[in-house]
């Protein structure tokens, strides 16, 4: 008897917004048929709201779950790029663990770690490593387990609940092999309590660290500088579209902008190469300014995605309908996820 | 850390970090396999039923094909017992023939040459006939009638009856089981001759016959 076939679906859930994608297939080659965003910040969404609103993009058939690749950014998440001295030291889990735990702080038994290899995002299995240089990635168990309860709640049944961060980067990193760009991009992911940012030269990872602040830090003085009562007064103004924070954006991000310039300072003085793209995920829409500000203080050209070709290249097509052209980079994390980065390349772009 | 073996690694770029055993068991029962089950077994049935009726119209084929070579060689045999039996059928009835012949009660020429005896002067007998006959509607016991017939002139009416007398004296016609009865008539005188033409008829009978016919008579 023929069934029809399930479809797939993805989604990408930041302090920002819920961004979804129902497709033909979980994987590809697969048709994108519809896209769908569900702002989250400022907005009270309840689990009942969040679940119609997936009800509305696919058909649950009367079932409690609907099975889904879930990309999520946990509290406390990490990316760390490490090389060791030998291959022969990364085959011993003890001296990996033991780096996690000296050089990053990393507890590995409150923590989920996953060992990637930084050229091509490939799993380590440490017994046949072939490399000694490391990307380590990961989360604090309890902060990952809280995201798939809250996936459950909203009715969706995570087979797959990978970390927004490192997916993305693989997106960028693809992106930069498939389009040809040459030159280190600075990847850039800026949350409410941290940042992590990632330099990708020719599709492999050769810095990821994180940054102890984010966008918390810019409230107080949004704060001061507004004369505003309290900081959530702050931040509600931060993420309205009622004021323009071009002329106070250098201001606002200066801290932020001098680790920056630092990290980046450093790669190029080390490499002897020039940063020349940034790129930047997950903001919502009406914080552009902030791409813009960085872009600007850093001297560094917007990595603009061309997301429909990038597409194609990766076996998925968009339906009729499906309107992807001013989509923007925060999108990249959700098509990640329904990507397969494993071709050596795939086609190169013009 | 996150567990790797070959089995489940990951795509690049892309770690899984979800908690199996923290998921809800979302398997469904499944019912199709009944399904399946049902129409895997009607069809195991109907492949049964169609090779068992094979294989009987193949073992039928060889009987027949076995039986057909059977009778083939048997026919020949048949043939020669048929034709071993019609020579057996013809023998038979020339036996049968030989057997009547001697089982006849009378003999004709024994028979004759009495009549001759007998006969008084003045009497010719110009004609004998003796005739054995079957009447197979006849009871049995009666189905055997022996007849004769004679002809001639006689010079005198009285010697016929002369010569009817000696026949019923002489015991020439007593045979066990049958009794004789003879009627004799006289035609008119030859009147260039002066003669008289005669005929005898002579029939043996069964006695209970003879004796019906007697009672009818009497």
């Amino acid at each position: 008897m023929l069934k029809p076939k399930s479809k797939g679906l993805f989604i990408d859930i930041s302090e920002f917004s819920i961004l979804a994608a129902r497709t033909s297939s979980l994987n590809p080659p697969m048709v994108v048929e519809e896209i769908a965003e569900l702002p989250l910040q400022g907005a009270s969404n309840d689990s009942e709201s969040v679940r119609s609103f997936f009800e509305q993009l696919v058909d649950f058939k009367g079932n409690s779950f609907f099975v889904a690749h879930c990309g999520v950014y946990p509290e406390g998440r990490f990316v760390r790029y490490y090389e060791a001295e030998s291959t022969s030291k990364v085959k011993d889990p003890k001296f990996l663990s033991n780096i996690l735990q000296t050089e990053f702080n990393i507890d590995v038994d409150a923590n989920h770690v996953a060992i990637l290899d930084a050229r091509n995002g490939d799993d380590i299995d440490l017994a046949k490593v072939t490399t000694k240089r490391l990307v380590f990635c990961g989360g604090p168990k309890t902060k990952f387990q809280a995201e798939q309860g809250k996936l459950l709640n909203f009715g969706i049944y995570p087979e797959r609940l990978e970390l927004s961060t490192m997916t993305t980067i693989g997106g960028v990193s693809d992106y930069a092999k498939y389009m040809g760009v040459n030159g280190p991009i600075l990847s850039f992911e800026l949350t409410s309590e941290s940042a992590i940012i990632a330099i990708i030269n020719k599709g492999e990872v050769d810095v990821a660290r994180p940054v102890p602040f984010g966008l918390d830090s810019i409230y107080p003085l949004l704060q001061r500088e507004l004369g505003l009562k309290d900081e959530a007064s702050a931040k509600k103004l931060f993420f309205s579209n009622t004021f323009d924070f071009a002329e106070m954006g250098p201001k606002l991000l200066r801290r932020m902008t001098k680790e920056l310039q630092a990290i980046t300072g450093f790669y190029e003085v080390q490499t002897g190469q020039t940063i020349e793209h940034v790129f930047m995920s997950v903001f919502p829409k009406n914080l552009n300014w902030v791409a813009k500000t960085v872009s600007d203080t850093l001297g560094l050209e917007i990595v603009q995605v061309s997301i429909e070709s990038w597409l194609e290249h990766l076996d998925i097509r968009l339906a009729d309908g499906v309107e992807v052209l001013n989509l923007g980079s925060r999108w990249v994390g959700l098509f990640s996820l329904m990507s397969d980065f494993s071709g050596e390349g795939g086609k190169s772009g013009e | 850390m996150v567990n790797r073996n070959s089995k489940d690694a990951h795509p690049n770029w892309r770690p899984n970090f979800c908690d199996a055993s923290q998921l809800p068991d979302i398997k469904v029962v499944r019912t199709n396999f009944l399904i399946n089950f049902v129409f895997v077994t009607a069809a195991l049935i109907f492949i049964y039923f169609a090779l068992e009726r094979e294989y009987r119209a193949y073992t039928l084929g060889q009987a027949i094909t076995n039986t057909e070579q059977e009778i083939e060689s048997a026919a020949r045999a048949d043939g020669g017992s048929l034709k071993l039996s019609n020579e057996f059928k013809d023998a038979s009835l020339q036996v049968v023939d030989i057997e009547r012949f001697f089982a006849a009660p009378l003999k004709a020429h024994e028979l004759l040459v009495e009549f001759v005896k007998l006969c008084p002067e003045g009497l010719t007998i110009k004609h004998l006939g003796f005739l054995e006959s079957f009447n197979k509607a006849a009871p049995a016991g009666s189905k055997v009638k022996y007849s004769m017939n004679l002809s001639g002139e006689v010079d005198d009416p009285l010697i016929l009856g002369d010569f009817k007398s000696a026949i019923e004296a002489s015991g020439l016609l007593e045979v066990d089981g049958l009794s004789p009865k003879i009627d004799e008539s006289l035609q008119g005188r030859n009147t260039l001759t002066g003669i008289f033409p005669y005929r005898m008829s002579i029939l043996l009978v069964s006695q209970d016959k003879a004796a019906n016919n007697k009672a009818k008579g009497g």
